[in-house]
């Protein structure tokens, strides 16, 4: 790869955070479902009961369930099935901690531009992983 | 016929008769009323299925070249028996670990380009988040209904569609030369580098607003309006636009992912298994495309997909539930 076709310092910087985050984020979802369903913790709500109300609209499921909605699921950690949800919070909030380190990276070369753009972005995935805003009905 | 292709029917025919088993079976279970139970298979068999059908969707998602997370929605809301609202919960992460995983190596090869993605992906990402309220917020029949007509839509798209390899870009325009977009790749097919740049950015960052809004709320990648509006309309050459498409995901998917995680949206049961599904297929469909004629298949992918959206327009609709 010659010089000039070399990706730009803040897409290798993003590409490896990326990496990194999301062979975690996959390696933690299938260590938390094999925990989940071998019953190893105990879940909220039996793995065998599921079947029972995926055909619900997610409303009526936590309405049955109690499941813990937004972030109340974090007290309850040590339970199987919300176990399972880590990796799957891992794999989302990869995105944002790459804006993050890429951040400094836009500002030292003065891409002004460029940093409004990452800093709303962020701001913005941060606005939809604080469960302030969800749809219903 | 060559053993590749044989190997290919076979997949589709075993695609086929999984789904036509599980047509059979909530059949049944609605004649004998155990609906509410769920069915009569015992619960670690749907996981089991579940990732099988999402294996070989993978597989054949790759080969045809269409995007997973676009399959995975229609198809399985028509023939599952898991309501719509986990089945986009789950296609939006099926998408969005489609795209962290190849994320990172097409951006090192230089081909997702950070500075094209950027803009776009704000703009897709905000309205990924409106999308998933309103999918969340609406019943479900009209939901199926416009997921339905939306399918038919993106199959026309995809059949009709032409993409062209290096468009001619006469002029950058004024916004994508403020914001520097443009670049140099190496094309391996013509052994040599090409440069690129970028035209019509206000139109094609408001077609985003309308990508990003669907993709939340149908819970589908949308691989299948990215390409056309970064190749056709902004001019980006086609590897360059594909790239950027699925590292475009990334972003969107996020977003509308986590409007759904935090709604209780996402059901470990159905998301695990889908997501290993089709990340496993998608590596075992990337060693098939070397030896498979992706056309053939593309087209059976397609017609499929027709069926997927027809029969979701007609569920929606009440007219086959």
């Amino acid at each position: 790869m010659s010089n000039k076709t070399k990706p730009s310092e803040e897409q290798l910087l993003y590409a490896s955070v990326l990496q990194k985050i999301s062979l975690g984020g996959l390696g933690l979802l299938v260590i938390g479902f094999i925990v989940y369903v071998s019953g190893i913790l105990p879940p909220i709500v039996p793995v065998s009961k599921i079947p029972e109300y995926w055909g619900l609209r997610v409303d009526e499921f936590i309405e049955k369930t109690n499941m813990p909605v937004g972030w109340n699921w974090v007290p309850y950690i040590t339970h199987g099935d919300i176990l399972s949800f880590l990796g799957i919070i891992l794999l989302a909030a990869g995105t944002v901690v790459c804006f993050a380190v890429v951040l400094p990276a836009f500002m030292r070369k003065k891409d002004t531009p460029f940093v409004i753009i990452v800093v709303i972005q962020i701001l913005i995935l941060l606005l939809a992983a604080s469960g302030f805003v969800t749809g219903g009905h | 016929m060559s053993r590749t292709l044989r190997r290919l029917f076979f997949l589709i025919a075993v695609v086929a008769m999984v789904i036509g088993f599980y047509s059979i079976a909530l059949g049944e279970e609605e004649a004998v009323e155990v609906v509410q139970k769920g069915s009569s298979i015992v619960w670690w068999m749907w996981p089991i299925i579940l990732f099988v059908f999402t294996f070989l969707l993978g597989i054949l998602a790759v080969v045809a070249g269409v995007g997973g997370g676009v399959l995975f929605v229609p198809i399985v809301s028509s023939f599952f028996p898991f309501n719509l609202d986990f089945v986009r919960g789950a296609g939006l992460l099926v998408a969005l670990t489609g795209a962290l995983s190849a994320g990172p190596g097409l951006l090192k090869r230089g081909l997702a380009n950070l500075r094209l993605a950027l803009p776009m992906a704000l703009i897709a990402s905000t309205c990924s988040i409106f999308g998933a309220m309103v999918g969340l917020a609406l019943p479900t029949n009209v939901v199926q209904t416009a997921l339905g007509g939306t399918i038919i839509m993106i199959v026309i798209i995809m059949a009709t569609a032409k993409r062209s390899d290096f468009p001619t870009v006469e002029k950058a325009d004024t916004l994508s030369t403020v914001l520097r977009i443009s670049g140099i790749y190496y094309e391996e097919s013509a052994g040599k580098e090409i440069n690129w740049q970028i035209h019509r950015t206000p139109l094609g960052l408001a077609l985003f607003v309308l990508i990003g809004f669907m993709a939340g709320m149908f819970g589908l990648g949308a691989g299948w309006a990215n390409v056309p509006v970064l190749n056709l309309l902004l001019g980006a050459p086609l590897k360059i636009s594909v790239a950027t498409s699925v590292f475009l995901l990334s972003i969107t998917d996020t977003a509308a992912a986590w409007v759904y995680v935090n709604k209780g949206a996402v059901l470990p049961l159905i998301a695990a298994p889908s997501v290993a599904g089709m990340m496993l297929g998608t590596r075992i469909g990337v060693r098939i495309l070397a030896k498979a004629k992706p056309k053939a298949v593309k087209w059976i992918v397609i017609s499929f997909l027709f069926l997927a959206g027809f029969r979701a327009l007609l569920k929606g609709l009440g007219i086959w539930g």
